[in-house]
């Protein structure tokens, strides 16, 4: 293998090694695009900051929506593994429900996005999930 | 002047990059089905099996046209082809799970890391790929005249 053979194959790997760590793009694109795709709301589709300032509790009689609020407020205070936790609940509850299929999807994505390390993803995933609920 | 040992190469690094990418997320939905398995979410472990075999695959698929690309060098044009052909489905059937839905799995609305990364070297791939063919034919051409 000659050097150039050898430069090629560096650069490559460098350039996937670099793509693989960097989190700015991963974050971003998740938050912005996710909500532009999924959202027929364009309003929704704003900055994720207003949805994850905007997002308190409800009182809600629904235990689907008091578990998603629970999550909601775990996350937001550094409580990732309750977070997941609550939000695996809600997702047991929303199962078999065919008209909640999309709140279904929408924990998916909260719990995705929880795995990534997005915690704002998370939270405005869990928001979106709470509002086909309601 | 292209160097064409450098685009082959290139490409296979990228198409072998894309195989370990989609390992890496097929591990991930395998580690998902376990959780929802042991919660007794029954409805999203099929899904999550699915999803895992398919992964699976298209990781070893594109191994396989890594493989491929490396072993014929710039004498046959099929893996070029084969490999852009492979790229656009996949990065179709992603499109179309984050918009309209796909079979049972249905519509996805996260977006990972990993995604954006499997599709920018799918991007990538299918570049290599075109020039990869060009330079055969072009090299044909020049043997031919």
């Amino acid at each position: 293998m000659n050097n150039r053979t050898i430069q090629s194959i560096m650069f490559g790997i460098a350039t996937i090694s670099l793509l693989l760590v960097s989190n700015s793009v991963g974050t971003s694109a998740q938050t912005n695009f996710t909500n532009a795709i999924g959202n027929s709301n364009v309003s929704n589709s704003t900055l994720n900051s207003t949805s994850v300032t905007n997002s308190t509790s409800t009182n809600s009689d629904n235990p689907i929506v008091q578990s998603i609020d629970a999550a909601i407020k775990a996350i937001k205070d550094g409580d990732k593994d309750s977070g997941k936790k609550l939000l695996l609940k809600a997702e047991e509850a929303l199962e078999g429900k065919s008209d909640l299929v999309d709140a279904e999807k929408r924990i998916e994505a909260s719990l995705a996005a929880l795995k990534d390390g997005d915690d704002n993803g998370a939270i405005s995933q869990a928001d979106e999930a709470k509002r086909n609920i309601s | 002047m292209i160097n064409h040992k450098i685009t082959v190469y290139s490409l296979a690094v990228i198409l072998a990059s894309v195989g370990i990418v989609y390992g890496l997320v097929a591990y991930s939905e395998y580690e998902d089905f376990k959780e929802l398995s042991d919660m007794g979410i029954k409805g999203e472990t099929s899904e999550k099996q699915i999803e895992t075999s398919f992964f699976s695959a298209t990781g070893i698929i594109n191994f396989v046209l890594s493989a491929w690309v490396l072993k014929s060098g710039l004498r046959k044009m099929t893996p070029y082809i084969v490999s852009i052909i492979a790229s656009i489905a996949l990065i179709a059937i992603y499109i179309s799970s984050r918009t309209v839905g796909v079979p049972i799995v249905g519509v996805e609305y996260y977006i990972g890391r990993l995604d954006i990364v499997s599709k920018v070297l799918q991007v990538v791939a299918i570049a290599l790929s075109c020039i990869s063919i060009y330079s055969l034919r072009n090299s044909k051409i020049i043997r031919i005249t």
